[in-house]
């Protein structure tokens, strides 16, 4: 019986000293952190991937726009487990001579939802995060990189002050799927406008709007999308991209209101309309 | 006198506005630069050739892999010997990354064993624009009849990593493989990667 408490101690600091340092590779940094948790509670943990950058980097969205790679995760997990879709918190657009990227500087915290099965004995758990990403300023360098982690599930979690502000931050950037906004579409030949009414708005707030596609290669990537107000009303337009590699059957994106208040707030929705 | 200058201005301004910009079954806009030995180049002088142009930035890592993997300069030695014309573009801006000394590229070029036709210089990202070159590197097709028939991507696999060039889906292959069996470019664009064009 002390046999066995000791190896599985064993076991836990062995793991345990292969996952706590943070994976650097030169301008950057990863690592896995998680939320609290119960299991009694719920089967479900909230994980994040904490990429840390040198001032001046950034990391890319799911679409970096006109250059760049997009950030992917691959999760080595144990039998059983499994994990969702990224979360991405909603990210900046950077616009460098005449070309639009999307991403993120200084920190960004991806999330996603790890399933405990039901029949877990609750050992230690080893998780592993595989990304392959790039890392630019005025210049680009691969940032690819293994991080693990060690999960105690038979004990509750509670997570320390720093990393829950880093979960409150990144939830509050996820963009609000389920939403009342009366969203439509008007196709030109060489652009699309969108009829939008957003009755949590107040149009006379926004200071700039823009759409970031989900996909790349269909709209022109651009932060600087032309907005009316029309009664009670906005139009959006956003033009197609010029070698377009296909004709759109849908708009599928985020919709990124940007206030003209002193902390200059967003709002960031989803948004998916089929173009007919 | 001052009218002599505004018709002047007028004349600039419109061509500026309504200046050529690449689209796809239509005519490439002609250019005319500099490789890095000194000589000129116009599209033109390449009429009734395919021409293949190639955006690039030897330092970009999206670049490096195609070219430590040996496969940018493959498919430049395979291409020419058909007598397809080949031109890399550089539009690295004075300053930026991949903006060398003619010598430093012929170096550089000399040590890739790059088989391309000539390496254009474009320091002032006029022709980029045009093309609406945006990575490198960042890929375009130019039929014998002088049509852009292809715009985007080298391949479908957008990394950095040498190992995805095998099994990646070649675009520019398989427009120039069609053009040359008298088929029509099936895939005309995809969505270039790689670093952004340092304009």
């Amino acid at each position: 019986m002390l046999l066995r408490k000791i190896i599985q101690i064993f076991l836990l600091l062995a793991l345990l000293s292969v996952s706590l340092t943070a994976q650097t590779r030169s301008n950057a940094s990863a690592q896995i952190v998680f939320d609290s948790y119960s299991l009694e509670i719920n089967r479900t943990i909230l994980i994040g991937i904490l990429i840390e950058l040198e001032n001046d980097w950034h990391i890319y969205w799911r679409n970096p726009g006109d250059s760049g790679m997009p950030t992917s995760i691959d999760f080595d997990l144990p039998d059983g487990f499994t994990i969702s879709e990224i979360k991405w918190p909603a990210p900046k657009a950077f616009e460098y001579d005449g070309l639009a990227s999307y991403g993120y500087e200084k920190q960004v915290l991806l999330l996603a939802d790890l399933s405990v099965p039901e029949n877990y004995n609750l050992n230690p758990i080893k998780i592993t995060a595989n990304l392959k990403s790039l890392i630019c300023k005025d210049v680009c360098i691969p940032f690819n990189t293994t991080v693990s982690t060690v999960i105690d599930l038979a004990n509750n979690f509670m997570v320390e002050d720093q990393i829950i502000r880093l979960f409150i931050d990144a939830r509050n950037n996820l963009p609000e799927v389920k939403h009342n906004i009366d969203f439509s579409v008007k196709v030109d030949d060489e652009l699309i406008t969108c009829i939008i009414q957003n009755p949590e708005i107040n149009p006379a707030e926004i200071e700039s709007l823009y759409f970031l596609p989900y996909d790349n290669g269909i709209f022109k990537n651009s932060i600087d999308q032309k907005f009316i107000q029309n009664e009670n009303k906005t139009e959006l337009t956003v033009e197609f991209d010029h070698f377009r590699i296909e004709e759109p059957k849908e708009i599928y994106g985020l919709l990124i209101y940007v206030f003209g208040n002193l902390d200059k707030s967003k709002k960031v929705y989803e948004i998916k309309q089929l173009i007919n | 006198m001052i009218r002599k200058f505004v018709f002047l201005f007028l004349v600039a301004f419109i061509g500026s506005v309504f200046a050529q910009k690449a689209t796809l079954n239509e005519s490439a806009p002609d250019f005319k630069l500099v490789d890095s030995n000194g000589n000129e180049h116009s599209l033109s002088d390449f009429a009734g050739k395919n021409v293949v142009l190639e955006w690039i930035n030897y330092d970009c890592p999206f670049v490096k892999k195609h070219y430590d993997s040996k496969n940018m300069q493959n498919l430049q030695a395979k291409y020419t010997e058909k007598d397809v014309v080949w031109l890399a573009i550089c539009s690295s801006n004075k300053g930026k990354q991949g903006n060398f000394s003619a010598e430093e590229i012929n170096k550089r070029s000399k040590k890739h064993d790059a088989n391309f036709t000539a390496y254009l210089i474009d320091e002032n990202g006029k022709v980029g624009k045009m093309y609406g070159a945006k990575t490198t590197p960042h890929m375009y097709i130019i039929s014998a009849e002088g049509v852009l028939v292809y715009a985007g991507g080298i391949d479908d696999k957008a990394t950095t990593d040498v190992k995805d060039v095998k099994g990646a889906k070649n675009y520019v292959t398989l427009a120039l493989d069609e053009l040359f069996s008298g088929k029509s470019v099936s895939i005309q664009s995809s969505t270039p990667y790689g670093c952004s064009v340092k304009y």
